[in-house]
């Protein structure tokens, strides 16, 4: 068999939403591009920084919506971003998807040991091809890196605000 | 994660998916349909009565360099039995490993997997279509029928 299609990658998704055994599991879930779910264990570390980071995203933002685990249609099949910022006009086009066919404005992953660097820059590249504006990365202590499709950045701009390094305690 | 911290989980048991880790650490979970569990079934009642030593495995988990695999079947002589049978993983792969392709798998994959078994001491590696259809693998490539289990027909019925 191929690469899934669009099709069956929607399909996919939706046989994870439905299926009652995945639901209440400890685990990150994303699907790889051969259609097998991939979980990543959920640490408490980084439960609080992905919370930290929703807080001081919605604090800055005038409009569109902060919110944690986002799943998105990518060419990798479906991912979820740990946090996103979304523009009212995106999110009028999400909001009835069961997973987003354009991909939030910001797409913030927090690295845990699980995680390698490749895989954090495979996401970057992913979630811009779906049209995200910047991706941040915060890493396990919290420093924050950020993207746009032109390469590294000094601070984010679209949220100057936004601080380098967040803060756990 | 590692195997042991799979075992431990309570919440991991009983699903419906095969589970496998990757190189990073990640839980890889494959759906588990009827039709490929019965292709499992006929394989290891042909193994066990075609090859009536050593032990028959179903879904032995296998350490690979890209962390752990499941094999769908797996036949072990009985002195690689007793080397792995008190551990939580096979640190080395039974000589012969079988894999039932399935809507979720890919070719990629299986060959993939056949690499990381033969680095892990698989002597035959057989793939078993969607239709039944069995291709026997050596070291060096593909074998007209299986070395160490001549007989296994090359077509399965379920």
């Amino acid at each position: 068999m191929a690469l899934l299609d669009a099709e069956e990658i929607r399909m996919n998704w939706q046989q994870v939403l439905e299926d009652k055994s995945l639901q209440d599991l400890q685990y990150k879930i994303e699907l790889n591009r051969l259609g097998q779910i991939v979980m990543s264990p959920a640490k408490n570390r980084h439960a609080i920084l992905q919370g930290q980071i929703v807080h001081l995203l919605g604090g800055l933002v005038t409009e569109g919506r902060t919110f944690p685990e986002c799943a998105i249609d990518t060419s990798d099949n479906v991912k979820v971003a740990d946090v996103v910022w979304v523009s009212a006009a995106r999110y009028a086009i999400i909001k009835a998807e069961d997973c987003c066919s354009i991909a939030p404005e910001i797409c913030v992953e927090v690295k845990s040991s699980s995680n390698t660097m490749e895989e954090m820059h495979l996401k970057k590249e992913l979630y811009l091809q779906k049209g995200a504006v910047e991706f941040w990365l915060c890493d396990e202590k919290g420093n924050m890196s950020f993207y746009n499709k032109d390469g590294k950045l000094t601070n984010s701009l679209l949220l100057p605000g936004f601080p380098a390094h967040v803060d756990m305690e | 994660m590692n195997w042991q911290q799979v075992l431990e989980d309570k919440s991991l048991r009983d699903l419906p998916y095969r589970i496998e880790l990757n190189a990073q650490g990640q839980i890889i979970m494959s759906p588990v349909k009827p039709r490929h569990s019965a292709y499992q079934g006929e394989i290891i009642a042909l193994l066990r009565r075609l090859n009536p030593d050593g032990r028959v495995l179903a879904e032995p988990a296998i350490e690979t360099s890209d962390n752990v695999k499941v094999a769908d079947v797996g036949w072990m002589s009985y002195e690689r039995y007793l080397k792995v049978i008190s551990s939580t993983v096979c640190s080395i792969a039974p000589e012969i490993c079988v894999e039932v392709e399935s809507e979720s798998n890919t070719s990629a994959e299986m060959m993939f997997k056949k690499q990381l078994f033969f680095e892990k001491g698989c002597i035959e590696f057989w793939l078993c279509d969607g239709d039944g259809g069995m291709t026997f693998f050596g070291k060096d490539g593909q074998l007209q029928n299986s070395v160490l289990v001549p007989g296994f027909p090359f077509r399965i019925e379920i």
